[in-house]
């Protein structure tokens, strides 16, 4: 299991324009439609930021700075054996 | 031989039959609902659901359905394999109507726009009837041949996707940090969401003298190369290798090569 969990809070994506997406290194970020119904052809889709792949968090702590709602919380995981 | 090639190859790779670039492909109803479900819905949703879906495979009881479940049915739906560069150079002989469409792993995981997610056959037509006023440019298969060389020569791994096997409707440029199918399996260790590619690299250690940079480990998106410190050579990890070939073209001794899957024990039979 991945070492670090990592939480999205209240986020405003789009306003601050997915900075966070664009300093992670591993790629954790996912941007997924706010209404899930919607028709592809909708003009401009709104996104929310999504830690879908939080496998791939390496702790690094780039994003945290870079939010600016401070919406981003990295929690280390405890990893049993060791 | 992959279970793909020896249903639907007629002695050749899957995507490399001619048979199965035909337009009577699309008369199999449940391709057409494949195809304008993903256009219907929009990638966006897609990947959505689908990691979504993957994710539960991670959890205690029902894991092993799920797993189980996704593996048989993804064949049925959208997928990729990984693709060598000579096969895909071979792959774009039998195709037409090629379009430019932005890649969606990089847009929706990196907010990037790179318009590299190189499509052909019916998606032209699918894209215009559910996205008439998204991005897409139309190449030729000169543009669309220098494309996938450009995107190796930047260090872009090739996988090819399909719409229901065996038919192809992709060719992707991949990038690691972005590609959400990797993500998938890597993550979630669900084979289905992309399969290896039919070779696996191998080592000539007389040729390799491991170079003060070795550019071929840099170049492995899939960390399958290591440094073996007996030997003072690179050594090859079968088992994650994807068969991409991006390490052969940047070995200054030509001391990697691509040999088929099924010559190297620890990589034969693992798709």
């Amino acid at each position: 299991m991945a070492a670090y969990g990592i939480k999205v809070g209240a986020c405003n994506a789009g306003a601050c324009g997915f900075r966070c997406q664009e300093v992670c290194p591993q790629g954790v970020f996912l941007a997924v439609p706010k209404e899930r119904n919607r028709a592809r052809h909708a003009a401009d889709p709104h996104y929310r930021i999504v830690p879908r792949f939080a496998y791939f968090c390496d702790g690094c702590g780039e994003c945290l700075p870079v939010c600016a709602q401070n919406a981003i919380r990295i929690t280390s995981r405890k990893t049993g054996g060791g | 031989m992959c279970e793909f090639c020896a249903k639907h190859g007629q002695g050749n790779r899957w995507y490399l039959n001619p048979d199965n670039f035909s337009d009577e492909m699309m008369e199999d109803p449940q391709r057409v609902k494949t195809l304008e479900k993903v256009a219907g819905w929009g990638i966006e949703y897609y990947i959505d659901f689908t990691s979504r879906v993957t994710r539960l495979i991670n959890w205690p009881v029902i894991g092993k359905a799920v797993k189980a479940m996704v593996n048989r049915m993804a064949p049925g739906e959208h997928g990729g394999q990984v693709v060598s560069l000579e096969d895909s150079m071979q792959l774009l002989e039998y195709a037409k109507d090629f379009v430019l469409l932005p890649c969606e792993c990089r847009k929706l995981v990196g907010h990037r726009d790179d318009m590299v997610c190189l499509n052909f056959g019916p998606v032209k037509e699918i894209q215009r009837r559910f996205l008439p006023e998204g991005p897409m440019e139309e190449i030729s298969l000169e543009e669309a041949r220098d494309m996938v060389q450009r995107s190796d020569e930047r260090g872009h791994f090739h996988q090819v996707l399909y719409a229901k096997v065996p038919f192809p409707i992709c060719i992707c440029n991949c990038d690691a940090r972005y590609c959400t199918s990797l993500k998938q399996r890597w993550a979630n260790n669900v084979e289905a969401a992309i399969f290896k590619g039919h070779e696996v690299c191998a080592v000539d250690t007389e040729a390799c003298r491991f170079c003060a940079e070795p550019l071929c480990m840099s170049r492995c998106s899939f960390g399958a190369l290591h440094y073996d410190p007996e030997a003072g050579r690179i050594h090859v990890h079968a088992g994650a290798c994807f068969g991409c070939g991006l390490c052969r073209t940047a070995c200054p001794r030509g001391a990697l090569s691509l040999v088929t899957r099924e010559s190297v024990p620890a990589a034969a039979g693992r798709w």
